[in-house]
């Protein structure tokens, strides 16, 4: 069984703040195979951003990272453990094997310089070719993601593009270095509907064509729906279930990815009333004990998931849910 | 039998454009041209459009937040009956009373500066609707216990609260002047999915209760089609289509409606949608295309369609279209696809 | 696998709640206390303006001529001392300085220590000595002195004034000038900036042009001609009020510029927009949420604008153009350590220069504290 391009085992992440250490992300474990598409879902406090960071180990100064947790990168032959990489070692990852695109397009390209000229900085960053060579794959790829005259718009500016165009031309510039893994952070969440789609059919197009695999990070669950091939979901830091997009979509098993599914209105589901999860996401300064979705639980055990943090129960196709009741009557078939 | 509470004839909003041409008149941004809608007493009209579709533009124009170029714009309840773009003074704060505005992003609608309790009070000292602190404090608190805040909580500040917090204080803020008519811009969309559920939720409720009425601009159709009784959709400024709700979710005839529909991603990982995906850009709001504004974008665009706006046709049930084809295509839709020549 | 490993810093009840009920300023105030660079500066600053406010009392002799040591003219510093080869003492003590000419020094002045036990010189506190009046009440107790002669901690000058006296009664009075020009300043641009910045559209374009031309307008040239122009007549507190509202007049256009832009941000801002959709008249609007929202940006800009104030005060009298003898102000005091005789030989005269830049710098560190404090508001993102 061949290794998965990357690894994460018991990834926790804690913040030095004024008000104490945080913890943002806490034994969070995930794999993701070449070619593969993970989907992380959760909303705010999640911790699916700074899991993503942590990839490529762009976290702010103040983050923390437990030594028990590990980043493994499995490229060819070689294993690079991300997570104690020497500064200098971290361009590797950096645009080279692994590349991110953001959900502000805007605020990802320099105002001054032209869309072409990043672009082929990128590549002379992490790869031998000339200048010229490098101008011409990067114009290659503008056409590759469907932008009309890439020659043209090469020498332009990011103002001078349209939303979801500077999102195509993010997505070039990250897929001009042929990286191993993408990590796409909200990338269609600022986008009109309609672009969205557009922009969601040429990542899709893209996995394939370059046998890349992504870490697709959203809120949105009919995007992940039409995306990817694995979800896993997050709550105030903690991985609560992982399966196929199938199995987690259509066979929810733990109560929070139930009461995701609930409170999303549905176009065919018209006549159904919106069911919202009571409470509030707690602040990361307020974390629950045990399971950390218990406050806000419709079927908590009362004690019980207070003072015991579940583990995984999974069904024989790898479908895993962190959750007592899971534990107790078995995972949903 | 339910009265008109909004009517809009010909609404337009436009926008001088800074810069331009030395001599001559200044460019100018077409953010809404020639709406008109019939908002029915104790609805919820959604009004839903991607960017530089003009919805929030409109909405504002209704509130005489944003100016009212051309066009008839005409308020009636029970009361009063106000025409809104010639509105002043006494009667515009009148008017004020009566209709409210819910912002989209609760971190930016709550002053940091000032308490809850302070920031829900507000509208009652600067209308003057109440006369002692008492009274005030009382409508205060009668209003948030309305909107589910924690009575306690009156003494913080904006900083203390989560973004679905935040947007209950807002709407208890709006609504403690007793309003009839309440635009809600965007107010659920910067709120996580689990969160959202719930001031929708409340809305509702509200509504019920208090008998009011709701614009309800967003761009998620998912939400409008859950909550609203009709819906509007706006494209560059101009309205292209408007229904009952089931109406327009069971059989849209506009062939933006469609796309815009088919572009939702399913929440079933097997239904890939009718391949209906539009291509293309929306086109800039300061150099539209002439014709009807879908055309650049339309897989069924004809000539006329190049050359003449398309004018709302009535299509009975409270239906109605801008679009010149809307017949054939209703007929018989994979045949009037016109190849791009 | 149980696990209560909640290695999270429980944050108790009390403390959450004073911080959801925390004002602005309080946050401010808070942030402001953990920058230690910042709340030194703030003690010194404390410590500075206070010496100066006290400085009748806290310095033994009166600044000007009246209070001047004949005897003792470019003196250096006398430094008390505990113990000398002559024994030690409770009492810290100074030597006693005779100044002497005799056929010996070519009848030339030389002035000659007496380090005999019995020309010592004692420290004594609270003595009765030179007249002040302080806030009204006229004073003659001073804080130390010695039981015969005078002390001159940082040594004399030219005419025998006892340069510690100095010092402190002029940090009082560059602080008296910088506070009445920045006051000036502030009260300009709260005008023309607010106008300017809450009506926008031509008013704006009007009334920055304006500030544009102020702020091209050369100190040094415009202080020259004024200081022609300001006749011989005028008293010293005349002139010190003069040069106090022309730094007024020309530092209003830095800080119109900045009420400006605040204003101009906060007026955009939705919760301004939900006021005024409730019909809220201009004036409540300024008053409820324009003002408090930028009392912040402006106390940060007043202190920040304060050592310019105090540094071109100080730079223009020592030039000449500014305050003179006997007006005392830093800027006075360093009008005379231009000579070379100075440099060389009277060391002491640079004493003051310390305690001026000390004083720049405590205002620059608060300053820069309480932005760093204001900065980042509340605005806590998703």
């Amino acid at each position: 069984m061949t290794k998965p391009l990357i690894s994460v085992k018991d990834l926790t992440i804690r913040f030095k703040t004024d008000e104490g250490l945080v913890t943002a992300v806490e034994k969070v474990s995930f794999d993701i195979a070449s070619g593969e598409v993970l989907g992380l879902v959760g909303e705010s406090g999640s911790g699916k951003s700074v899991t993503a960071k942590a990839l490529m180990l762009l976290n702010p100064d103040n983050a923390v990272y437990d030594p028990e947790g590990s980043i493994t990168l499995n490229i060819g032959e070689e294993q690079i453990d991300v997570l104690s990489l020497a500064p200098k070692d971290r361009m590797v990852i950096r645009g080279g094997a692994v590349s991110m695109i953001f959900q502000e397009p805007m605020a990802s390209f320099a105002p001054a310089i032209s869309i072409g000229d990043q672009m082929v900085e990128q590549l002379l960053i992490h790869s031998d070719m000339n200048a010229a060579r490098a101008r011409e794959i990067s114009i290659e790829m503008l056409a590759r993601v469907g932008i009309p005259d890439p020659a043209q718009r090469f020498g332009q500016y990011a103002f001078e593009f349209s939303g979801g165009m500077r999102q195509r031309a993010m997505i070039a510039m990250a897929l001009s270095t042929k990286p191993k893994l993408l990590i796409a952070d909200e990338p269609t969440t600022a986008l009109d509907v309609t672009i969205q789609a557009q922009v969601i059919d040429l990542m899709k197009d893209l996995v394939s064509e370059f046998h890349m695999a992504i870490l697709f990070i959203t809120h949105d669950l009919g995007v992940i729906a039409q995306t990817v091939d694995q979800v896993a979901v997050m709550y105030l830091g903690n991985l609560v279930e992982k399966g196929s997009v199938r199995q987690v979509l259509r066979k929810p098993g733990h109560p929070y990815t139930r009461g995701l599914m609930d409170a999303l209105p549905k176009l065919d589901e018209l006549d159904k009333p919106l069911t919202a999860i009571k409470g509030d996401i707690p602040s990361p300064l307020d974390r629950p004990t045990g399971c950390v979705f218990n406050t806000r639980c419709p079927v908590t055990l009362g004690e019980e998931c207070e003072s015991r943090v579940p583990v995984y129960t999974a069904t024989e196709d790898g479908h895993q849910i962190a959750c007592l009741l899971a534990e107790n009557e078995g995972a949903p078939v | 039998m339910s009265e008109t509470l909004i009517a809009t004839d010909e609404l337009s909003v436009h926008f001088p454009l800074r810069g331009g041409k030395l001599f001559g008149p200044p460019p100018v941004v077409h953010a809404v041209e020639g709406v008109s809608v019939h908002i029915e007493r104790g609805s919820f009209f959604g009004l839903v459009g991607e960017s530089g579709s003009g919805k929030t533009t409109f909405g504002r124009a209704l509130l005489r937040a944003a100016p009212i170029t051309r066009g008839e714009a005409t308020y009636s309840d029970s009361d009063v009956t106000y025409d809104l773009p010639s509105l002043k003074d006494d009667d515009l704060r009148e008017y004020r009373k009566r209709a409210q505005l819910i912002f989209q992003d609760p971190y930016a609608a709550l002053s940091p500066r000032m308490t809850v309790r302070d920031i829900i009070a507000e509208p009652l000292e600067v209308m003057g609707l109440t006369k002692t602190r008492d009274e005030t404090d009382k409508r205060v608190r009668e209003i948030a216990a309305k909107c589910r805040i924690n009575l306690e909580h009156l003494r913080r500040f904006p900083h203390a609260f989560s973004g679905g917090q935040r947007q209950r204080i807002s709407i208890a803020r709006a609504l403690v002047s007793e309003p009839r008519f309440i635009v809600a811009d965007e107010s659920v969309a910067a709120l996580d999915v689990s969160i959202q559920a719930d001031v929708l939720n409340l809305l509702k409720s509200i509504q019920l209760e208090m008998g009011l009425t709701f614009l309800f601009i967003s761009h998620d159709l998912s939400v409008v089609a859950h909550i609203c009784d009709h819906v509007a959709v706006m494209y560059l400024g101009r309205l292209v289509e408007t229904a009952p709700t089931r109406e327009l979710f069971a059989g849209p005839r506009h062939p933006y409606t469609k796309a815009l529909l088919s572009a939702i991603p399913s929440l079933d990982p097997d239904d890939h949608g009718n391949v209906q995906k539009l291509e293309g850009e929306i086109p800039s709001p300061t150099n539209p295309p002439p014709g009807c504004k879908f055309q650049t974008r339309c897989r069924f665009a004809i000539d006329i369609c190049r050359k003449d706006e398309p004018k709302l046709s009535h299509l009975g049930f409270e239906h109605d279209v801008a679009c010149h084809r809307w017949q054939e295509l209703a007929e018989e839709p994979e045949a009037s696809v016109v190849d791009p020549a | 696998m149980t696990d209560t490993a909640n290695v999270d810093v429980n944050v108790d009840q009390k403390r959450k709640e004073a911080y959801f009920t925390a004002s602005q300023g309080q946050l401010i105030w808070t942030r402001f206390k953990k920058q230690k660079a910042a709340m030194v500066g703030a003690a010194v600053l404390v410590i500075l303006i206070l010496s100066g406010f006290f400085a009748p009392f806290l310095t033994p002799y009166d600044p000007t001529i009246a209070g001047r040591n004949a005897d003792y003219q470019n003196g250096a510093p006398n430094i008390p001392s505990f113990c000398d080869e002559n024994g030690c003492s409770w009492r810290p003590f100074i030597y006693t300085y005779e100044r002497t000419r005799s056929i010996k020094t070519n009848f030339r002045w030389v002035t000659e220590i007496n380090r005999e036990l019995d020309a010592r010189r004692y420290l004594v506190l609270f003595p009765q000595g030179d007249k002040y009046t302080f806030l009204g009440i006229k004073f003659r107790t001073h804080l130390f002195g010695v039981d015969k002669g005078k002390i001159h901690i940082f040594g004399t000058d030219s005419t025998g004034k006892d340069i510690y006296s100095r010092t402190f009664h002029s940090i009082n009075t560059s602080l008296a000038v910088g506070t009445i020009g920045v006051f000036i300043a502030f009260v300009l641009a709260l005008i023309i900036g607010g106008v300017s910045g809450f009506y926008g559209g031509w008013i704006d374009s009007a009334l920055q042009m304006i500030t544009d031309a102020v702020r091209t307008i050369p100190a040094i040239p415009l202080f020259m001609a004024i200081a022609a122009f300001i006749p011989d007549t005028v008293s010293s507190e005349g002139r010190f009020l003069i040069i106090s509202i022309i730094l007024g007049f020309i530092g209003w256009p830095t800080l119109a510029r900045r009420v400006r832009t605040h204003l101009l941000t906060e007026r955009n801002q939705e919760y301004v927009l939900a006021a005024q959709l409730c019909g809220a008249s201009a004036s409540h609007v300024i008053r409820r949420h324009l003002l408090p929202s930028f009392t912040s940006y402006i106390i940060v800009d007043l202190v920040i604008s304060f050592p310019y104030m105090v540094l071109s005060e100080t730079a223009l009298s020592f030039i000449g153009l500014g305050l003179k003898d006997p007006v005392n102000s830093l800027g006075v005091m360093l009008q005379n350590v231009t000579s070379a005789d100075v440099l060389l030989n009277y060391q002491w005269y640079f004493i003051p220069v310390i305690f001026f830049i000390t004083l720049v710098l405590a205002f620059v560190f608060v300053g820069d504290g309480l932005r760093d404090a204001a900065d980042p508001y509340a605005d806590t993102k998703k």
